[in-house]
């Protein structure tokens, strides 16, 4: 099943690459999930996530000559959303207590879910600093490696390990002082 | 007192009546640690000299408050050397490593500035800089704690303060534990 | 404890898919028409000449995109090594309110 998906997906990079916009489309469909999700992690605003998502595909269609697989296709797109999402976070003003108390989007559905757990550990995440925030994000979300996470953002590997070992001692202290608090 | 006020006072006195002699260099030579890093679950180990950082600072953004303020500190830097393991199980490193580096921070113009041991959290910091006319040349740390073994050189002029103040900007928010008295 | 920290930030951290509206809306926003440079019939000696400039373009294009990473490398180390050392600094000024407190 998942060899066929890789084929069709392949297959819709050729033909995306020679015009076909139905093929584009298709390419579209298969990423937008992925795209979409780490724009709303970094951004915190599900309406500025979709103009960033849409921006990334709009790129990626003026771009797609130089797209030379699936796998390909995937580091682009975390790439380009990454490094898009890590600007438009420095030209905004700094995250004001509002847009971290507006939680953008609630978490899919899952059944072992502690909903106030998760609202916090996103409200965590959101306060990190840009580039530690797509690390952390590249690693639990698109469950990338260090050594992807590395090469999609163009950071030394002992940097991203850095960044995940303080981010992760960031949330666990704020976590236990407000276990504490409670 | 608030201790960086009082730390501050002690490099600002040391600026003031500091030998004026010929220029030690502010670089130390780093003992071979190839053998830590073989046995450290994570390795920092950076070494930029003029060239590099001059390279470097091209690509620091001046719109992007943090690596304006890393543009800043820059300024002025001759070499950046950093050697840094952390390790699954508790660590105590070679003597001979870290007697490599305490001897060379003995020479003229070296000044420690903060010696802290904590016995209860078996931790040894110590701080040195070095001072050349009236100005801070160089900056050495070496730090010993129960995980973690770290070693920085920092060539050329430095202001401590503002290295200090980074840490609330380069990617993780201040966590606020070294509470003002 | 570290395990159960990053099970629940990969729940937490997971979202819908945005659907067929945002897959529309990305297609509105193409260009109204997508077709391949028209192709033109070279000569020959064109044809080389063109080859030998691509071949030019090509590598200097190499070399600035090497120098480019390496300057970028040696940018994140940079920001690297300041972290540990403010790090550093910082564990330092608390050793000594620790010290000063005993």
């Amino acid at each position: 099943m998942l060899l066929q998906a890789a084929n069709n997906e392949d297959e819709d990079l050729s033909r995306a690459q020679r015009g076909d916009r139905q093929a584009f489309a298709g390419l579209v469909r298969t990423h937008q999930r992925s795209v979409y999700g780490l724009a709303l992690r970094m951004l915190s605003r599900a309406d500025l996530a979709e103009e960033l998502a849409q921006d990334v595909f709009l790129k990626l269609f003026h771009a797609l000559r130089d797209v030379t697989s699936a796998d390909h296709l995937r580091f682009w797109l975390r790439r380009v959303t990454a490094n898009l999402a890590i600007d438009r976070l420095r030209q905004k003003a700094p995250t004001t207590a509002q847009d971290l108390l507006a939680d953008a989007e609630p978490a899919a559905p899952d059944n072992h879910a502690d909903p106030l757990l998760q609202q916090t550990l996103r409200r965590l995440v959101a306060e990190l600093a840009p580039q530690a925030r797509a690390v952390v994000l590249l690693r639990y979300q698109a469950d990338l490696d260090p050594l992807d996470i590395a090469e999609v953002l163009e950071m030394p590997v002992n940097t991203v390990k850095s960044h995940l070992k303080r981010s992760l001692d960031f949330m666990r202290e704020r976590l236990a002082e407000g276990a504490r608090h409670d | 007192m608030n201790t960086r006020i009082s730390i501050l006072l002690v490099i600002a006195t040391l600026l003031a009546t500091g030998p004026a002699w010929a220029d030690p260099s502010g670089k130390i030579r780093l003992p071979n640690l190839a053998a830590l890093e073989a046995r450290a679950s994570e390795t920092v180990e950076v070494t930029l000299d003029a060239a590099l950082l001059g390279m470097a600072s091209r690509f620091l953004d001046a719109k992007n408050p943090e690596e304006a303020g890393v543009r800043e500190i820059v300024n002025g830097l001759q070499g950046v050397y950093v050697r840094s393991y952390t390790f699954d199980e508790p660590f105590t490193p070679q003597k001979a490593d870290v007697d490599m580096v305490r001897s060379q921070l003995t020479a003229p113009g070296w000044s420690r500035i903060v010696g802290a041991r904590s016995r209860k959290d078996n931790t040894n910091v110590e701080v040195y800089i070095l001072v050349s006319g009236q100005q801070a040349m160089g900056l050495a740390v070496l730090a010993i704690e129960p995980k973690e073994f770290t070693i920085v050189n920092i060539v050329g002029a430095i202001d401590l303060e503002r290295l200090h103040r980074l840490e609330g900007q380069l990617g993780v928010p201040k966590l606020g534990i070294a509470k003002q008295p | 404890m570290t395990e159960e920290l990053e099970n629940e930030l990969r729940r937490s951290l997971r979202t819908n898919d945005p659907g067929e509206l945002f897959t529309r809306r990305v297609m509105q926003r193409l260009p109204h028409e997508h077709r391949a440079a028209p192709r033109r019939w070279l000569t020959w000696s064109a044809g080389l000449a063109a080859s030998l400039l691509l071949v030019f373009g090509i590598r200097q294009k190499v070399l600035e995109q090497r120098e480019q990473a390496a300057g970028l490398r040696a940018k994140q180390e940079l920001l690297e090594a300041l972290r540990v050392t403010s790090g550093k600094l910082d564990l330092a000024y608390q050793a000594v309110d620790k010290e000063n407190e005993t």
